[in-house]
């Protein structure tokens, strides 16, 4: 069996939908949605000495390796770069997974 | 801390779980508002970062918090993006399923269960699995985001989410994501996902296991 994967991708606020967009065309069947405070990163500010926490979403989608790989293929281009959609994807192996419907990984 | 350790980004998380105790539980007070860092570290920065979370937040007590590191096998940038690392790690991985060899950790004591289902569903299934023996629990609040969208009025609804994830020892974790199927039919169609990660480091267990230890 090949081995499957959580895609973890962090997104500027708001970036969420063109990024899942691009995931479904990939292959993704789904993908989970949370909001979070930036606590550090590319686009940290400063007012008056205090630091201003922006807001991201991350995602989260399961796939297994072909689709891992299409998934990231489609974000990881100079597009995608340009248009400042996310910051970073981070793959995670996963060892047991059940839930999708079609039973391709049940 | 975690960016003085020299940690890429952090990200924080609003969250929900359970405080344990028997009288809190029959008084229904025992459900309290958490907070999760997500945070992005190399393998080396992890034992400075734990040592100062024993020292200044004392997370070798119990109920003063949980810090689990999760295997990231590979991580690329989306601002200056190089397909090339990605194609290199993939057929590396190929060539790796050949060989029989997994990516995932070996010898680790724990996992983490992760369970995506509807709102309100996941203290639900909290509540089953600790019925069951498995204990804590914190639910993230999200949403989804179906391959399937609904519209109503040219307008895309998102139904509304929970994350439910929960430390388990390895050896008890497919029993949970068995517990979680049956219980919330999930060979359904978006009726939910559950999945076993395996942790590489833990902190913040120790004083019960310590105490069985003992016993």
């Amino acid at each position: 069996m090949s081995p499957h994967y959580l895609l973890f991708i962090r997104t500027f606020q708001g970036q969420s939908e063109p990024i899942l967009e691009l995931a479904r065309k990939a292959g993704a069947k789904g993908a989970t949605v949370l909001h979070s405070r930036m606590k550090a990163g590319p686009l940290k500010h400063s007012f008056l000495g205090l630091d201003i926490a922006n807001e991201e979403e991350l995602l989260l989608i399961f796939a297994d390796s072909a689709t891992a790989q299409a998934v990231c293929r489609s974000l990881l281009n100079e597009e995608v770069a340009q248009a400042e959609l996310g910051s970073r994807i981070y793959l995670m192996p996963v060892r047991v997974i059940h839930g999708f419907a079609d039973g391709l990984f049940s | 801390m975690l960016l003085a350790a020299g940690a890429h980004a952090a990200s924080c998380v609003l969250a929900s779980g359970t405080m344990p105790g028997h009288l809190l539980q029959t008084l229904a007070l025992d459900s309290v508002e958490k907070e999760v860092i997500i945070s992005f570290v190399s393998e080396e920065q992890v034992p400075p970062i734990f040592e100062e979370l024993v020292k200044k937040h004392l997370f070798d007590k119990t109920n003063t918090g949980i810090a689990i590191t999760l295997p990231m096998v590979a991580s690329f940038s989306m601002l200056e993006p190089s397909p090339e690392k990605l194609e290199e790690y993939f057929s590396q991985q190929a060539e790796r399923v050949l060989r029989g060899e997994e990516d995932l950790p070996k010898k680790k004591s724990h996992a983490l269960a992760m369970l995506i289902t509807d709102k309100d569903q996941a203290v639900y299934a909290m509540e089953l699995a600790q019925a069951h023996g498995f204990r804590g629990g914190t639910i993230l609040r999200a949403h989804g985001s179906a391959a399937s969208l609904h519209k109503v009025l040219d307008m895309v609804i998102e139904p509304e989410k929970e994350l439910l994830v929960i430390v388990t020892p390895k050896e008890r974790g497919k029993e949970l994501l068995e517990l979680f199927r049956e219980a919330l039919n999930l060979e359904a169609a978006n009726t939910g996902i559950t999945a076993l990660i395996d942790v590489c480091e833990i902190l913040g267990l120790s004083s019960l296991s310590d105490k069985l230890e003992a016993k």
